[in-house]
C-alpha cells in the first residue's frame, strides 16, 4: 500500500526555538539552521515527505520564522497546486486564541480548522528538528494493518542517553504499555542490557482519535505535549503503537541535533561514508536551495590541499589547506590558511595565513588576515562565543 | 442554601431562549440569556458561569467560532452544543463541547446532559 493518493495530512512541528544551538539560532529557528554546509535542516523531513509521497505539507511555524519562511519559498515552491499538492508554511496566528502555541499538541489543536477542511482521514505529525531520512510507508502499512489509533517510530539508543526524551516500553505485539516524558531513570527494553526505546517525534494518528485527543486536552489545564499529555493519557485505552525506526529502510542513521556538541558531531558524520550514504541514495534525494553559482574555484601556484571535506559551489579557495570541514557555497579562503574540524557555511570570507580549527561558522562570517581560531582557548574565550568546546561564530560577524 | 448553578444560554432565537430560561429557572438554575455569540462573550468576562448552552447557526460569529474562543479562554468551562442541525456533528471543531445536543419539541435530553456535567 503506497501512501499515494491517500488522504493523508502532515503537520511539521516546525516553531522549534533551538535555544542551546545559540548562536546559530540567534536569527533563525531551529529547523532553518544550516546543516552539512548546504542544506536546512528542515531540509531532511521535507525531502523524506516528499519522497513517500505525502505531498499536502503544513509547517507550523512560531517564533523567528522568517528565515525558514523565506527558505520554504526559494526551495520548495514547486508541487503543483492544481493536484492539491502543497508545501505551506502556517505562522502561529493567534486565530482562536491570543496565546502563541503553547505546546506540540496545541499547535494542531489552534488549526483544526486545516482538519476540518482537508478531512483526511490520517495525520501524519512530525518534527522539524531532526536529520534522518524515513519511508513513511513503511510506518502507514503498519499503522493500517493494526489498525492502530497512534504509530509511533520509536528508536532504541543507550539508557545513559536516554533521559533526554520521552521513553516507552513496548510488547512484543506492538503495543506501547509505558510513556514518560523525560524521565529520571529509563525503562530499559526487556532483554537489552542498557537500551531503552525513546519517542522520535514521528506520529501518525487516525483523525477522529487525534481530534479527540486534542479536543479533551484542550480543555485541561496542561503543558498541551504530544509526550507529556496526550500520548500518556491514550495508554490503555486506544491502540497505540511503536513502529521500529531500526527495522526500516533508512533506520541506521537518525540525530537529534539540539547541541552545539551534536550539531557538530552530525554534520562531521557528512564528511564520511555514513553520511554519504544519506546524502546520495539515488532515489531519496535530499532537496534543497538550488544554487546558481558556478563551480567552485580553486586556484593559487601552490594550489588547494582538500582532504576528507566537502566544497560547495561558488567559493574560491587560494593556495590553502582545507581539512575534515564542511565549505559552504560562495565561501572565500586566502593562501596559507589551515582550516581543519570546521563547519564554513555559505558566504564566508576567511583572509590569508589564518588558522581555523574546530569551529563553525554561521553564515556571512568576515575574517581578516592571520587570524587564528580555535588554536589557544584562552584567548578564544576573550574573543568568541565558545560551546562545549567549539566556537561557533554567529550569522554575519566581522572580526 | 447552596448557591444555584449558572447557565449561559446563547442562542439568536428569542423564543429558545425565553423557553429555556423559564424552562432551566424551573430546574433551580440561575439563567443568563444572550442574543448573539458577541454577547455571550461579554457576559463571560463579567459573569462567573457554570455551563453554557450554545446554538450553531445564529447571524455574524456562529457557534463554532464563538466555541473555539471560549475554549481557548475558559478551558475548563463546560459547552453544551444546542442546535437543530446534525450534521455540525461532524465537525471536528465542535469537538470541544463536552456534549452535541439536537433541538426538538422536548428538553430532556438537554437538561440531563446539563445535570450531568454541573450537577
Amino acid at each position: 500500500m503506497l501512501l499515494q493518493n491517500k488522504k493523508i495530512l502532515t503537520f511539521i512541528l516546525s516553531g522549534g526555538k533551538g535555544s542551546r544551538l545559540y548562536p546559530l539560532t540567534r536569527d533563525r529557528s531551529k529547523p532553518a539552521v544550516f546543516f552539512a554546509a548546504r542544506f536546512r535542516i528542515i531540509d531532511f523531513v521535507l525531502s523524506s515527505c516528499i519522497n513517500s509521497h505525502l505531498r499536502q505539507v503544513y509547517l507550523l511555524t512560531q517564533t523567528k520564522s522568517l528565515s525558514l519562511h523565506q527558505h520554504l519559498r526559494k526551495s520548495w515552491n514547486f508541487l503543483p497546486n492544481e493536484l492539491s499538492e502543497f508545501v505551506a508554511p502556517v505562522p502561529a496566528q493567534q486565530r482562536v486564541s491570543e496565546e502563541w502555541y503553547s505546546g506540540t499538541a496545541d499547535a494542531i489543536y489552534q488549526n483544526l480548522h486545516l482538519l476540518e477542511y482537508h478531512r483526511p482521514e490520517h495525520v501524519f505529525i512530525l518534527s522539524g528538528d531532526h536529520i534522518y531520512n524515513m519511508d513513511f510507508n513503511e510506518l502507514f502499512n503498519q499503522h493500517i494493518e493494526r489498525g492502530a489509533d497512534l504509530t509511533l517510530s520509536v528508536l532504541g539508543i543507550k539508557k545513559k542517553e536516554a533521559a533526554a526524551f520521552g521513553v516507552l516500553t513496548m510488547d512484543d505485539d506492538l503495543n506501547i504499555n509505558s510513556f514518560i516524558e523525560k524521565p529520571q531513570d529509563p525503562s530499559q527494553i526487556p532483554g537489552e542490557s542498557d537500551d531503552c526505546y525513546i519517542n522520535m517525534g514521528i506520529y501518525l494518528f487516525k483523525t477522529d482519535t487525534l481530534v479527540r485527543m486534542l479536543a479533551q486536552d484542550a480543555r485541561k489545564r496542561s503543558s498541551h505535549d504530544f509526550g507529556k499529555n496526550i500520548i500518556p493519557s491514550m495508554l490503555g485505552k486506544y491502540r497505540v503503537n511503536g513502529f521500529s525506526f531500526k527495522k526500516s529502510r533508512f533506520g541506521h542513521y537518525w540525530r537529534d541535533v539540539g547541541t552545539i556538541r551534536s550539531y557538530y558531531n552530525a554534520n562531521m558524520d557528512f564528511l564520511s561514508q555514513l553520511g554519504s550514504r544519506i546524502i546520495c541514495t539515488p532515489d531519496w534525494p535530499i532537496l534543497t536551495a538550488g544554487i546558481s553559482s558556478p563551480s567552485s574555484f580553486f586556484g593559487g601556484n601552490e594550489g588547494v590541499r582538500i582532504r576528507n571535506s566537502t566544497v560547495d559551489l561558488g567559493s574560491h579557495l587560494y593556495n590553502c589547506d582545507i581539512n575534515h570541514s564542511l565549505i559552504g557555497a560562495g565561501v572565500t579562503v586566502g593562501s596559507d590558511t589551515l582550516i581543519e574540524n570546521s563547519i564554513i557555511m555559505t558566504d564566508c570570507s576567511i583572509g590569508r595565513g589564518c588558522v581555523i580549527r574546530n569551529a563553525i561558522f554561521d553564515k556571512g562570517v568576515v575574517i581578516p588576515d592571520n587570524v587564528q581560531i580555535g588554536c589557544d582557548p584562552q584567548i578564544d574565550k576573550e574573543h568568541f562565543f565558545i560551546s562545549d568546546g567549539i566556537v561557533v561564530l554567529p550569522k554575519n560577524f566581522v572580526l | 442554601m447552596a448557591d444555584k448553578k449558572r447557565l449561559l444560554i446563547i442562542d439568536d432565537d428569542k423564543n429558545m431562549r425565553e423557553l429555556l430560561e423559564l424552562e432551566f429557572q424551573d430546574q433551580d438554575y440561575a439563567v443568563i440569556t444572550a442574543e448573539n455569540a458577541f454577547d455571550g462573550l461579554q457576559v463571560l468576562k463579567n459573569e462567573s458561569v457554570d455551563l453554557v448552552v450554545l446554538d450553531i447557526k445564529m447571524p455574524g460569529m456562529d457557534g463554532i467560532e464563538a466555541l473555539e474562543k471560549i475554549v481557548s479562554i475558559y478551558r475548563e468551562l463546560p459547552v453544551v452544543i444546542h442546535s437543530a442541525y446534525s450534521h455540525f456533528k461532524e465537525n471536528y471543531l465542535t469537538w470541544s463541547a463536552v456534549a452535541y445536543v439536537i433541538k426538538s419539541g422536548k428538553f430532556d435530553e438537554l437538561f440531563e446532559t446539563v445535570k450531568t456535567h454541573i450537577g
